[in-house]
């Protein structure tokens, strides 16, 4: 087992390195750049962007910037952010948490949606309760997260005067767990889930669901169930304690998978709620040419997304006897 | 690695079947009695096509609205934030635009950008995942690791990093380009995976065994063996991966960076600065959000029926 | 003057009629203005005095405490030397100070005044000769009481400090380039300005919101990130908290220099705190709700809040934007076709229906303020196109297609047709100033009217601004925006000297040689109704060249709840100066 974690381990190294080489380069042939923003409306003579180029370090070649910033992130050394001049790695130990939280908790929504939906379409395959329920969870997918979150915001506005709490409520989860809940989940009070783990997770049910419902689908027909079925054992213990758990297994694991898809939305719905993560940050730091925010944001997301697909696997491997360490 | 739509064919699929137009119609039919949700995803995509096809007198050479009241751009001084009425089913916007039309035009933007980045998406997916899959060792590791790169950066990151590199200041059309390779790109590493594991499970059956001690050349196996098996594999993906294509140019063109106005993509239509407008008029955001989703809707329905159908494991109910 | 203003009596007038027609109830005294620091808002005149009577009296006695909830979009720097963007220096006005400013009073200045100077730390200036200025500072001018300079007495020194390195490092540098020297007096209570030429706007200039603002040495000097970590000076605030993308806090200075009229301590807040939003859903949500003061409203959504919060007051403003067409530099400095012939700049002036796009983006609707320079500075200097007093040239500013085509007509010859492309930034403009969008969206059309057809090159903020904006690498036209200029003279010298001289947002690179020469005699002139004249005469005289076509800017408005009182004027130089201008004043009733 330890020699199958090493050897994942390992394999994690060139996708990080391949990360950070397309981040770091691709941020280097952005059109526009962080000069002129510093100079904003004034024109920028060739001695104003030498001096700021040199204030804020660029002035060395590009491999030789890529080479330093790869050796001190390697410490988690981020640098300073190029346009307000604060350490990136203070403000990642604020936003981080921030967002891996918002995200669990939209996981965790997703799966309290999508699974029974996805057991009882699967055990009840083409009846009314199948079609209503994927009706249901695809009708949430296909909602865009940007739309939904606009139109909750608007209306809890129009219809109640409702409004989120101000980005300096926000506390984290082990300063004031009640605070930070109700921040993500009830942001108007009132028991209202609308909060924005809310609605990536309701976003995330759809596809979670359809995967469940496969799976679930997939154990029905294997052969142990049918001779539970032949058994005479009644449908409930059938699909309890045969089908279900053996099909929770690959969902669990890809459900890991999603991560990207959770920081991804995260870069919308962070603005929308005013939720103070990286997702927000991530998308200010874009237009602003903040490169070494951008650089860092980038490669810690390749990270969690390494990291959790090794947990995937691990787990994988740990529940399902069938897979060999290979 | 399994995902959402690991869809491993273990046997050939569709052996021997009529061809011709009365088959076509016998499986429509057929699909449409057994997977009624699919078939209403087929009918929203129809509609949409339709739309698409017909909004104007485009197919023609012409550049006058047909099933569409007006232009998408047809401006009217005057007659901004109009409410619903018979002239104008949905209203009309803040530049005085029949909103009705500006949806059925934009029928027309989702379904270019949501084929085009599919086309591109399947094609990509179905080299890399057959050579990856079918030649493994190396060829394997390399490929995957490309793959573990794309798959490690968000898509909405990757997507606005490239708009912004390369389309930062292009006109729509190279924009719409630009946008179409890079959703098409991104769609194809997640798909890739998938065909790689349909190309696997095909190339361990026996009878690929025995061609090759037969003396088949490699692409002999690929053409005739492996790629039919894997081509159900790429069309349910593609049908599902379209709605994901119209979501992600409805974000990025919320975002700005997308397709902007005049043209009337439905998520530029609910720009994220324009959207405290819907402050007012609440309806103006209801309509291009309802357009979204019920195209992302119907393509996901249909691509679940399909793939109920077309797998062998779904078949049948139990 | 002879210029009183038909344009802020327009629309004085409408507001008033429009309070009665909503039977909201009069609000005696109650002066306007409101924090205007929501993307580049505006600022505010004030005309919600009833009957004559005292300006901020009938608000009752001042009472300190409280804290002000405001808003922010966007925080990018903390050292106003360094930054060349108006949010800096407005947030930079906290906590620091500078030699002058620009007048405001509770309640109504007389337009007459909007644009001149008042002292600051200087409590005497002198004019010797006209290459000579000198600032006495006041004796009671302390830095916070914090480390390193523990409130220790603002000196001569400071000023000549700060003067240096604003010249070294600051954008904005060329706004002081008609400096000589400067140099303090051994006692440390005088500092001498020394002008290369003469000036007559110089005060004007000093009291920008731009540029000199004084900063102690041992706090630059403490660490190399000190003065963006934080803020340190002699403003009537002390620097709290930074958290991006949460909030920027600060608290009573309780130290600082200035009294009101009664003697007693300002300011009277305990504190300032900015949440920073980027989202204006957010923002009109939060307002609704109560957690916030005050925002800017966007045009068309002031019936919306009005309706949602009944008892807020509205203060209508001057937005200092200017949103203008600019062209390809080839036209002007390679004689290109076709926007080098002013016949085709006219037209493209007179095919845009500016009353119906101001319909458009506002309920309030109908005035073109900001053409060309902005209204902001009182109808002392600005010019009304509508006006009579604009002359011939305010025909190009009216709608008019025949004219338009029949102009290109005889400048294209055939039929005048012609096709070009028209670039705008897609993002960031759109979403801090929100009628851009439909603005930009209504231009090809009304252009197509008159037989320009345009296609249309969306560009990210980050390219527009570094390409587009300020390198003027783009073909055929653009629809821009530029922030405010707190002085008359910045405004002639950006936009019309050459680029390596002054003009740093000469987009176009327009090289009227004339008019050059006519800026800078004019900059000398020490007489400022002569100035005034003169800044007349080439207002007619751009609107005639139309080097930019202006386009329309709405009025805009702030809300406000009703608790907020000692609320100053504001006019265009003073828009940003929050921590002086706008909310030196400001307390709030039971």
């Amino acid at each position: 087992m330890r020699q199958y974690i090493f050897k994942r381990l390992a394999l994690g190294v060139p996708t990080l390195i391949g990360v950070s080489l397309l981040v770091f380069f691709m941020l280097r042939v952005l059109p526009g750049d962080i000069v002129q923003q510093v100079a904003g409306d004034n024109l920028v003579t060739d001695e104003d962007r030498a001096r700021i180029e040199r204030d804020l370090g660029l002035d060395k070649p590009a491999y030789q910037e890529y080479f330093s910033w790869i050796g001190n992130a390697a410490t988690f050394d981020f640098g300073l952010s190029l346009r307000d001049r604060q350490p990136i790695g203070d403000r990642l130990q604020r936003t981080l948490p921030t967002t891996i939280e918002m995200s669990l908790l939209a996981l965790l929504i997703s799966l309290v949606i999508a699974v029974p939906i996805g057991i009882i379409s699967a055990v009840r395959q083409d009846s009314i309760a199948d079609y209503v329920g994927r009706s249901v969870s695809i009708g949430f997918l296909a909602m865009p997260t940007f739309w939904l979150g606009t139109m909750i915001i608007v209306y809890s506005s129009e219809w109640f005067r409702w409004a989120t709490p101000l980005p300096r409520d926000y506390e984290q989860i082990w300063e004031n767990p009640w605070a930070n809940l109700k921040f993500l989940l009830f942001p108007f009070g009132h028991f209202v889930p609308a909060g924005p783990s809310v609605v990536l997770g309701v976003s995330l049910s759809g596809t979670v669901m359809r995967l469940m419902r496969t799976q679930m689908l997939e154990v029905l027909r294997q052969d142990y169930v049918r001779t539970a079925w032949a058994k005479g054992l009644r449908e409930r213990s059938v699909v309890v304690r045969h089908a279900l758990k053996n099909a929770l297994i690959p969902v669990v694991t890809v459900v890991g998978l999603q991560v990207p898809i959770l920081v991804g939305g995260s870069v919308i719905v962070e603005s929308i709620y005013n939720v103070p993560g990286i997702g927000q940050w991530f998308f200010t730091a874009i237009i602003a040419r903040d490169y070494t925010a951008v650089q860092a944001i980038a490669l810690l997301t390749a990270l969690a997304v390494v990291l959790s697909n090794l947990i995937v696997d691990i787990t994988y491997a740990y529940l399902d006897p069938r897979i060999r360490y290979s | 690695m399994a995902t959402a739509l690991d869809l491993t064919l273990a046997e050939p699929l569709l052996p021997e079947r009529p061809r011709g137009v009365a088959a076509v119609t016998r499986f429509v039919l057929s699909f449409m009695r057994r997977k009624p949700l699919g078939a209403i995803g087929g009918v929203i995509v129809v509609i949409m096509l339709l739309c698409a096809l017909a909004v104007d007198t485009a197919l023609i050479g012409g550049e006058a609205p047909l099933i569409a009241p007006t232009h998408y751009d047809d401006q009217t001084f005057g007659d901004e934030n109009l409410g619903i009425s018979v002239s104008h089913p949905m209203g009309t916007d803040n530049a005085g635009r029949d909103i009705f039309s500006r949806i059925l035009y934009g029928a027309r933007i989702s379904i270019i950008i949501g084929v085009s980045a599919v086309a591109i998406a399947s094609i990509v997916a179905l080299v890399l995942g057959t050579v990856s899959g079918y030649f493994g060792s190396w060829t394997d590791t390399i490929i995957q690791r490309l793959v573990d790169i794309v798959l490690a950066i968000p898509p909405i990151v990757l997507l606005i990093y490239g708009v912004t590199v390369f389309a930062g200041r292009a006109g729509p059309y190279t924009r719409m380009f630009w946008i179409i390779l890079i959703v098409g790109l991104i769609l194809s590493a997640g798909a890739s995976r998938v065909v790689r594991g349909a190309a696997i499970a095909t190339s361990s059956n026996p009878y690929v065994d025995a061609a090759r001690t037969l003396g088949a050349t490699n692409s002999r196996i690929i053409f005739v063996h492996i790629v039919p098996n894997v081509i159900p594999v790429v069309i349910v993906l593609a049908t599902v991966n379209l709605g994901t294509a119209i979501l992600a140019e409805a974000a990025i063109s919320f975002l700005g960076l997308g397709i902007p106005s005049p043209f009337p993509s439905w998520g530029a239509m609910l720009n994220i600065s324009g959207s405290s407008q819907f402050r007012a008029h609440p309806a103006q955001a209801i309509w291009p959000g309802l357009a979204i989703a019920f195209a992302v809707y119907g393509f996901n329905m249909l691509g679940d029926g399909l793939r109920d159908v077309l797998d062998p494991r779904l078949r049948g109910s139990r | 003057m002879g210029y009183t203003g038909s344009y802020w009596d327009r629309v004085t007038a409408r507001r008033i009629s429009r309070r009665r027609a909503l039977q909201m109830a009069a609000i005696t005294g109650a002066s306007a203005g409101a924090i205007a620091i929501v993307g580049c808002g505006g600022g505010d005149d004030d005309d919600e005095t009833t009957g004559g009577s005292t300006p901020g009296a009938g608000e009752g006695t001042p009472v300190p405490g409280g804290t002000f909830r405001g808003t922010v979009s966007l925080v990018l720097g903390k050292d106003p030397h360094k930054a060349s963007t108006f949010l800096t220096h407005a947030l930079g006005s906290y906590s620091y100070s500078r030699l002058m400013r620009y007048k405001t009073v509770l309640g109504e200045l007389s337009q007459d005044e909007w644009y001149t100077t008042a002292l600051e730390v200087a409590e005497k200036v002198e004019n010797p000769d006209e290459l000579t200025y000198i600032f006495t500072l006041r004796p009671d001018v302390r830095f916070h009481n914090l480390p390193p300079v523990n409130g220790r007495q603002l000196v001569a020194e400071d000023v000549v400090y700060s003067f240096n390195r604003y010249q070294e490092i600051s954008p904005n540098k060329a706004n002081m380039s008609m400096v000589e020297s400067v140099t303090a007096s051994a006692d440390g209570t005088q500092v001498t300005f020394k002008l290369k030429e003469p000036f007559g706007l110089f005060l004007n200039r000093v009291a920008s919101f731009q540029d000199l603002w004084i900063m102690p040495r041992e706090f630059i000097e403490e660490s190399e990130t000190a003065s963006e970590d934080r803020m340190l000076g002699s403003g009537p605030f002390h620097f709290g908290r930074f958290e991006p993308n949460v909030e920027m806090t600060w608290t009573k200075n309780p130290d600082y220099f200035e009294k009101d009229a009664a003697g007693n301590a300002l300011p009277y807040l305990d504190g300032i705190n900015l949440a920073i939003i980027t989202d204006t859903n957010q923002v009109l949500s939060q307002f609704a709700a109560g957690t916030l003061d005050s925002i800017s409203v966007p045009p068309t959504l002031l019936e919306s809040v009005r309706g949602q919060s009944p008892d807020a007051i509205f203060d209508v403003a001057p937005r200092n934007i200017l949103s203008f067409l600019y062209f390809e530099p080839a036209s002007y400095t390679a004689d290109k076709a076709p926007f080098n012939d002013e016949r085709v700049r006219r037209a493209m002036s007179m095919a845009i229906n500016r009353d119906a796009l101001l319909n458009r983006i506002s309920s309030e609707g109908g005035e073109w303020p900001n053409i060309p320079i902005n209204a902001g500075f009182g109808e002392s200097w600005w010019l009304d196109p509508k006006g009579s007093d604009i002359g011939d040239a305010g025909q190009y500013y009216q709608y008019n297609l025949t004219e338009a085509k029949a102009l290109l007509t005889a400048a294209l010859g055939g039929n005048g047709e012609f096709s070009t492309p028209m670039h705008f930034s897609s993002t960031v403009y759109t979403t801090i100033v929100p009628y851009y969008d439909v603005v930009r969206e209504s231009l090809p059309a009304l252009f197509r009217e008159a037989g320009i057809t345009v296609s249309e090159v969306p560009e990210e903020y980050g390219v527009y601004i570094t390409k587009t904006f300020g390198r003027g690498e783009f073909d055929g036209f653009t629809f821009g925006l530029e922030s405010v200029f707190s002085d008359i003279g910045l405004y002639w010298a950006n936009m019309f000297y050459p680029r390596d001289a002054g003009g740093g947002r000469n987009h176009s690179s327009v090289g009227d040689v004339t008019l050059v020469d006519r800026i800078q005699k004019m900059l000398q002139l020490q007489d400022i109704d002569e100035i005034r004249q003169e800044n007349f005469e080439l207002q007619r005289y751009v609107s005639d060249k139309m080097y930019y076509v202006p386009v329309v800017t709405p009025v805009e408005f702030n809300a406000r709840t009703p608790r907020l009182k000692g609320v100053t004027n504001i006019t265009g130089p003073t828009t940003y100066a929050l921590g002086t201008e706008v909310q030196l004043t400001n307390w709030f009733s039971a």
